[in-house]
């Protein structure tokens, strides 16, 4: 039923689509440097260029828990709940992906790493709802 | 505090109208909300549903090293030819709709689609390089957000 809540027409603020599209573009950055660093790094780290991937990874994902707040934010301003349910799921998935690569970083535990790729999907989806809905 | 009790009746209200409804009208609902703009509602959410089992598939391959062969790659695989089946039919069905906007963001679709699926031949057809299942990836990122993208468009327009 939730998909019942999220049909509806109305206007949206400028300021929220902008925001959606630039965490958007991060997220896909971070995306990208995460399977990079996936498929190429080995824990523990000896060369320079994974350390970069990595770096790349990591600053990709602050800007997106960054701009993630702003669009947070934004969207509880709005009129249109489907838009205020967006925005909340987004900043609540950022959070699970969050902290399960926190917890990867500390354990070196595979399945947190999972934990973080299926919170990706949800917050992209949610970021990319807030640009088109 | 005010604010969350009057949102919390709101809820109320609404969770009542909802279970008031008799089920044929709740049916009846969905049969409208899913054959909106000739039927890319529906398929598009189809196609998200199957893009986030193939993903956690897909995903599970490489961080608890399955390997090319077993479970999780038959359901990857799967799932990658019902989504290219998927976004081919998005794209037949938005091309009759009167909306640029939809036309375009399903033509990209395929092209994402497209990118993933010869990258991921690529790496399954012998050439074992991760660069590759990179560009994979790149693919499903695009595919992840032109169907989201006609999703909430059709949810909202």
């Amino acid at each position: 039923m939730i998909v019942m809540a999220l049909t509806g027409v109305g206007p949206k603020s400028r300021l929220t689509t902008n925001l959606a599209i630039v965490e958007t573009l991060f997220m896909t950055g971070a995306f990208i440097a995460g399977v990079a660093a996936l498929l190429y790094d080995k824990f523990p780290i000896e060369a320079s260029w994974q350390s970069f991937i990595l770096s790349a990874h990591i600053s990709f994902a602050m800007l997106t828990a960054f701009f993630g707040l702003a669009l947070y934010t934004a969207t509880a301003r709005e009129s249109r709940r489907g838009l205020r349910i967006l925005g909340l799921l987004n900043a609540v998935f950022i959070a699970i992906a969050a902290a399960g690569g926190l917890l990867f970083y500390s354990t070196i535990d595979y399945s947190f790493s999972y934990v973080m790729a299926l919170a990706f999907v949800g917050a992209y989806i949610c970021s990319t709802a807030c640009i088109f809905y | 505090m005010h604010f969350c009790y009057v949102n919390f009746i709101r809820l109320k209200i609404y969770l009542n109208n909802v279970s008031e409804m008799s089920l044929e009208t709740r049916v009846y609902k969905i049969m409208d909300l899913v054959a909106r703009h000739n039927y890319v509602t529906g398929l598009s959410m189809l196609e998200i549903l199957t893009l986030i089992g193939l993903y956690s598939a897909g995903m599970g391959i490489p961080i608890f090293n399955l390997g090319l062969a077993g479970a999780a790659i038959t359901a990857h695989i799967y799932g990658a030819i019902t989504v290219a089946i998927l976004s081919i039919i998005i794209l037949a069905a938005a091309m009759r709709t009167n909306e640029i906007k939809l036309k375009a963001i399903a033509l990209f679709n395929v092209l994402f689609v497209l990118v993933a699926a010869f990258e991921g031949l690529f790496y399954f057809g012998g050439f074992v390089d991760p660069s590759y299942a990179l560009g994979m990836a790149v693919g499903f990122v695009g595919t992840l957000f032109t169907t989201s993208g006609l999703l909430f468009y059709c949810l909202s327009h």
